[in-house]
């Protein structure tokens, strides 16, 4: 191949000055044939910007913070929607460079991004290989910015779902367990030593420090018991991930668990006093607190007081 | 938050989708080959960009919206043979006057048709870096920031691309 497609071919693709076009009418003529071409656009730029205008939010009704922290000056708790995550979101790139010796081409660059969910909101992010997480509230991942092409790699505290696009092995580190894929969708929850991975599309290698890999398919969970990783069959996959649509589902699961969960979707408080051994089945959803808190305690009849804004006592 | 570094004004914002807004949503297209899906998808991200601001930095914005387009043409599109319908600018007679002729008109729409058919047949990957180099008229660095891409790997890309494409028009050359 390297005989037509030489540097000055290149060149001349690139339309540098004083590029010679190869000697080679055929290539000229398809090259030519090409640049005649163009998008069958059916609005200008401008048309384009006069519709997308309209639908910019105004600026100053943007700025409302939404961090829990500084909300507290409100009278009444202020339930964060759903998707108006954007000015809580810490999007943090550390970049330094490493210089590999001797090599004058492009210092290697290493950029570390690290994207947080905070309390109360949940995130989508886009990886550099098109792959996308979203990460629920008060989780974080990290990864690095480049060299994708080699190595896609993503370290997880918390729970994050993955829609992982078709190429090399696709691997999520977590405190407990490595999750393995080649292209597929899954979630996977890690935190407070519970670590639990659902499959929703193609097959998913889960292992854990010392113990065998296990590969599940779509439609399986698998979770961490003990030290051993065994399948859960009381959650479907449809229900474990339904957390992206604001649905928090469960089966026979610890009280403190529950709640926990409902600390992070709303960045209270919840002062328990249920025994251990009360499990919760059901679900709740996102939207006004009272109602959550309500839906998962009523079901056992536990009673429950708004202490204030963002305290909530439950009682058996 | 509306001041911090990292956010972005309306006029720095403006000024992306000045830049941005035609190549972006001819890089929809040329994954796609339906005009419409294009200017939507675009308007979307626009849209998510500017929710975003506070967050996104001008530096990565490049790579932020071609992602952005890249995965929601993933998650709503099923994918499907392209067929593109790009407009071709007409060869006016140059030197010669034979270039008027209707036969000369007839030719060159036929080698346009094949020559479409044949851009729509070349792997994705390096289809999409090679328009991106004739008809945005990007450099192989430009190509290769907006897709986080090697320059290298363009390079090969474009190379692969024209050989197909090369190939496949030698016989009605």
């Amino acid at each position: 191949m390297g005989d037509i497609y030489d540097n000055d071919v290149h060149r001349w693709l690139e339309r540098e000055s004083g590029a010679t076009p190869p000697d080679d009418a055929g290539l000229q003529k398809v090259v030519a044939g090409v640049d005649r071409l163009s998008v069958p656009a059916k609005q200008t730029k401008e048309e384009a910007w006069a519709a997308l205008e309209g639908l910019l939010e105004d600026e100053e009704e943007e700025s409302i913070s939404i961090a829990p922290e500084t909300e507290e000056k409100g009278k009444t708790i202020r339930l964060m929607p759903y998707f108006a995550v954007a000015a809580s979101v810490a999007l943090v790139f550390v970049a330094y460079w490493v210089l590999n010796g001797g090599n004058t081409e492009d210092p290697a660059l290493v950029q570390m991004a690290t994207v947080t969910a905070p309390v109360g909101a949940s995130e989508s992010v886009a990886l550099p290989d098109a792959s996308e997480v979203t990460l629920n509230a008060d989780s974080k991942i990290e990864y690095a910015a480049t060299g994708w092409e080699e190595e896609r790699t993503v370290k997880l505290e918390g729970e994050a779902f993955f829609s992982v696009a078709k190429g090399e092995t696709f691997t999520v580190e977590t405190e407990l367990g490595i999750v393995q894929v080649l292209g597929t969708q899954f979630n996977v929850y890690a935190r407070d030593g519970g670590f639990r991975v659902a499959c929703q599309e193609g097959s998913v290698k889960v292992s854990v420090p010392g113990g065998p890999e296990i590969t599940i398919t779509a439609g399986q969970t698998v979770e961490l018991d003990g030290d051993m990783l065994s399948l859960e069959t009381e959650l479907n996959t449809e229900e474990i991930i339904a957390w992206k649509e604001g649905e928090f589902h469960f089966k026979n699961t610890p009280y403190r668990e529950v709640f926990a969960e409902i600390e992070r979707q709303y960045g209270v408080t919840i002062l328990a006093d249920v025994s251990e051994d009360k499990a919760f089945s059901g679900q709740f959803q996102l939207g006004d607190l009272e109602m959550a808190v309500a839906s998962v305690a009523l079901t056992n009849y536990l009673e429950y007081e708004i202490v204030n804004e963002d305290t909530i006592r439950v009682t058996e | 938050m509306g001041n911090s570094a990292a956010g972005m004004s309306k006029v720095e914002f403006k000024g992306v989708f000045d830049q941005y807004y035609e190549p972006l949503r001819n890089f929809v297209y040329y994954k796609t080959g339906d005009i419409d899906v294009a200017e939507d998808l675009v308007q979307e991200v626009m849209v998510k960009l500017w929710e975003k601001r506070a967050s996104v930095k001008l530096e990565t914005v490049k790579s932020y919206l071609y992602t952005m387009a890249n995965n929601l043409m993933i998650n709503r599109f099923k994918h499907q043979q392209v067929v593109y319908q790009f407009q071709a600018e007409a060869v006016h007679a140059m030197k010669d006057a034979s270039a008027e002729t209707p036969e000369f008109t007839l030719e060159m729409a036929e080698f346009d048709a094949h020559l479409q058919r044949v851009l729509a047949s070349i792997p994705e990957p390096n289809r999409i870096v090679f328009l991106m180099n004739r008809l945005d008229k990007l450099t192989y660095r430009e190509i290769a920031e907006r897709l986080e891409l090697s320059v290298k790997a363009v390079e090969k890309r474009m190379e692969k691309a024209l050989s197909i494409v090369r190939e496949q028009i030698k016989h009605s050359i």
